[in-house]
């Protein structure tokens, strides 16, 4: 595990030497990127905005950034997409919701001659299962957080804290959108592997990350297995629903032990008070810088980025969470 | 006036009253029934759901938020209209609350208080679109749905509005225990179904939502200001939403922008179950509460059986059909439609 951390940190740490490389050339015309985020809601989105925007000044660029009301809107995300394309700007950065959906709408983009970074998900253009770093003939490659690694993680955390053994509840925000997907089955796959003495309960699904279903799971869960050990929630929202129903039931602290993704104020409180054990976290600001700088790159310089650009992720507690390596990931 | 409430009284029951009573009774009983047979079912299945902790903190406390936005929109419904903002506005309520309460370092009460005004000023804006501009409800709720929606993601900046910490027992409007066992968002949601059923049964604004959904036309030649009316009965519906929107924040500790989208759409299938008839002229809110539970424990039930969620979705959408046919079924039988 400290191996990851360490290639992870190693990584950002590079990302950063190169991402402040390059300077401001006066004589270069300001570029447009549109990017097609999953959302605006949820404060991840925000930040990632936020490293775009960033970045972009740094570079002589400007940014429009949009995205759906909620992660199920494919459709929505899909007309962005179209009318992204129709304003010709210099590039797009698109995080893929609709993994398979898209990928008429993005060979649109390549005959008009918009370069396309994905940034968060990939979309497939090579037919079958949405795979990532695949996807060269529809975009030059992807910006991401590896879930299926970071799932893998929160399952090696879990199961430490509950010795190894029991009765775990899975909650995912998505049973359709590849991120949610990674983060579940990172999860699964570890504990099935690794973990005999764990016993995993069907997973259950609190659609578009809505706090309030996910308390309602909760609640259901806790009565339905007195002796439940572990909770994995796949997002902000699950992961402060799942602690408001531990809140409702009058658990005593840490008694379920639960493990969620992304930061956020009330997560971070929870956190902290020791109603929640522990969240991963992503680098969102990460994504979106690099997303921006190999877009740039590519215009200008014909720099062609790598197809697969690893942004990071960290386990944190209540004992890291100051941490400036940790704190600079994480939003209210 | 009074001529015209008679008139309008006429309308609604028909020519026997007591008939139309045994048939509304009819209705209501067999409601009751399935959602008795679902209980049974699911506590023969597994027995820990009929035990106090799941009926409370699971069923009777899924249903508060849907349960009061159904309430609210028993009215609307009933006067053949429609409320698709509900669920957008409720976010939007509590958003708004949220930030009052932080910024003005409101008490608890002052907070419930501006929920309730701000649901109500939402809820006749809707009236006002569609009784002044004319739009119909599915169209003019629908931009409101929308606009509210917006306006949440704005005011709060896209971030989850963290109040309730800030502000003395705020937790407990949904989750303390004036009475022992039952949490207070159950009571809530009793206490404001009652004066609903009081409002829409003993009171002339109950007499003419009914009156306006049976027969608008016949209503306004009455001599009753129906435009008026209408644009208060979406007021209560406001004031259901900011009810919804109180629970809501004291369940999750905070004010999410993302949520309640869907919620209306649950909201409507409650009072549709419940037996109120979207044609309008015709429904009762004990029915309404009846269609939420019957909703919250199927869904509960189906989560404390762990069954995969796909199929939690397909058995969901088949009770709907079930619970909605079985009423026509019966109604058609009794007469009351063709």
């Amino acid at each position: 595990m400290k191996k990851v951390l360490t290639i992870v940190a190693v990584a950002s740490a590079m990302a950063l030497v190169v991402g402040t490389g390059s300077a401001v050339n006066a004589a270069e015309k300001t570029l447009k990127i549109e990017l097609i985020s999953k959302g605006e809601t949820h404060q991840f989105w925000q930040a990632v905005k936020k490293g775009a925007e960033t970045q972009a000044a740094l570079m002589n660029a400007t940014i429009h950034f949009q995205g759906p009301a909620n992660e199920t809107m494919i459709d929505k995300q899909l007309e962005m997409l179209d009318g992204a394309i129709a304003l010709k700007p210099d590039a797009i950065g698109y995080a893929a919701l609709g993994t398979t959906e898209s990928v008429s709408h993005l060979k649109a983009a390549n005959a008009a001659g918009i370069p396309v970074y994905m940034f968060d998900t990939a979309a497939s253009c090579t037919g079958g299962v949405p795979k990532l770093g695949v996807s060269s003939d529809c975009a030059l490659g992807v910006a991401y957080t590896n879930s299926t690694a970071a799932g893998s993680l929160a399952a090696d955390k879990l199961a430490a804290l509950i010795g190894g053994k029991g009765k775990v509840l899975v909650i995912g925000h998505s049973q359709t959108n590849q991120t949610g997907i990674d983060r579940r089955d990172g999860f699964v796959n570890r504990i099935k592997a690794k973990y005999k003495n764990i016993t995993l309960l069907p997973v259950q699904y609190s659609e578009g990350g809505d706090a309030l279903k996910a308390q309602e799971i909760t609640s259901a869960a806790l009565v339905a297995n007195k002796d439940l050990k572990g909770i994995y929630g796949t997002n902000e929202g699950v992961s402060i629903g799942a602690g408001q129903a531990f809140k409702a039931a009058k658990l005593t602290k840490g008694k379920v032990k639960l493990i969620g993704f992304d930061s956020g104020k009330q997560q971070m409180a929870n956190i902290k008070s020791g109603l929640q054990s522990g969240a991963i976290t992503q680098s969102p600001m990460g994504i979106g810088a690099k997303t921006v700088e190999a877009l740039v790159n590519y215009v200008r310089n014909k720099t062609v980025p790598k197809n697969l650009i690893d942004t990071g992720f960290y386990y944190y507690n209540k004992a890291n969470i100051a941490d400036p390596k940790i704190a600079g990931n994480l939003y209210e | 006036m009074s001529d015209a409430i008679k008139a309008v009284d006429g309308e609604v029951e028909g020519g026997s009253k007591i008939a139309a009573l045994v048939k509304r009774e009819i209705g209501r009983v067999l409601a009751l029934g399935s959602l008795v047979v679902i209980f049974i079912f699911f506590t023969i299945m597994r027995p820990v759901f009929a035990s106090w902790e799941n009926v409370s903190g699971g069923i009777l406390m899924s249903t508060t938020v849907i349960g009061l936005l159904a309430i609210g929109t028993t009215f609307v419904i009933i006067t053949g209209g429609i409320d698709l903002s509900i669920g957008t506005a409720t976010a939007l309520v509590a958003i708004i609350v949220g930030k009052t309460v932080q910024s003005m370092h409101l008490n608890v009460w002052s907070g419930i208080l501006v929920g309730l005004i701000v649901g109500g000023i939402l809820g006749v804006i809707n009236g006002l679109l569609i009784t002044i501009l004319k739009l119909p409800p599915f169209i003019a709720t629908l931009a409101t749905m929308k606009a509210a929606q917006g306006l949440a993601l704005i005011v709060s900046d896209m971030k989850p509005v963290l109040f309730t910490t800030d502000v003395k027992g705020w937790d407990s409007i949904a989750q303390g225990n004036l009475i022992p066992k039952i949490p207070n968002g159950v009571l809530i949601l009793f206490v404001g179904a009652i004066i609903a059923a009081i409002v829409l049964n003993k009171t002339v604004i109950g007499r003419y939502t009914f009156a306006i959904g049976s027969n608008t036309a016949a209503t306004k030649l009455s001599g009753v200001q129906v435009n008026n009316w209408l644009v208060a009965i979406y007021g209560i519906g406001g004031l259901y939403v900011g009810m919804a929107a109180i629970v809501l924040t004291s369940r999750l500790g905070s004010a999410r922008p993302d949520l309640g989208l869907g919620y209306e759409l649950e909201a409507i299938a409650a009072v549709i179950i419940g037996g109120t008839s979207l044609l309008g002229g015709k429904g009762t809110i004990s029915g309404t509460i009846i269609g939420a539970l019957i909703m919250a424990v199927l869904v509960n039930g189906l989560r404390i059986l762990e069954l995969q969620q796909e199929w939690q979705y397909v058995i969901t959408g088949a009770v709907i059909v079930l619970a909605v046919w079985g009423d026509n079924v019966r109604r058609r039988s009794a007469g009351e439609i063709s």
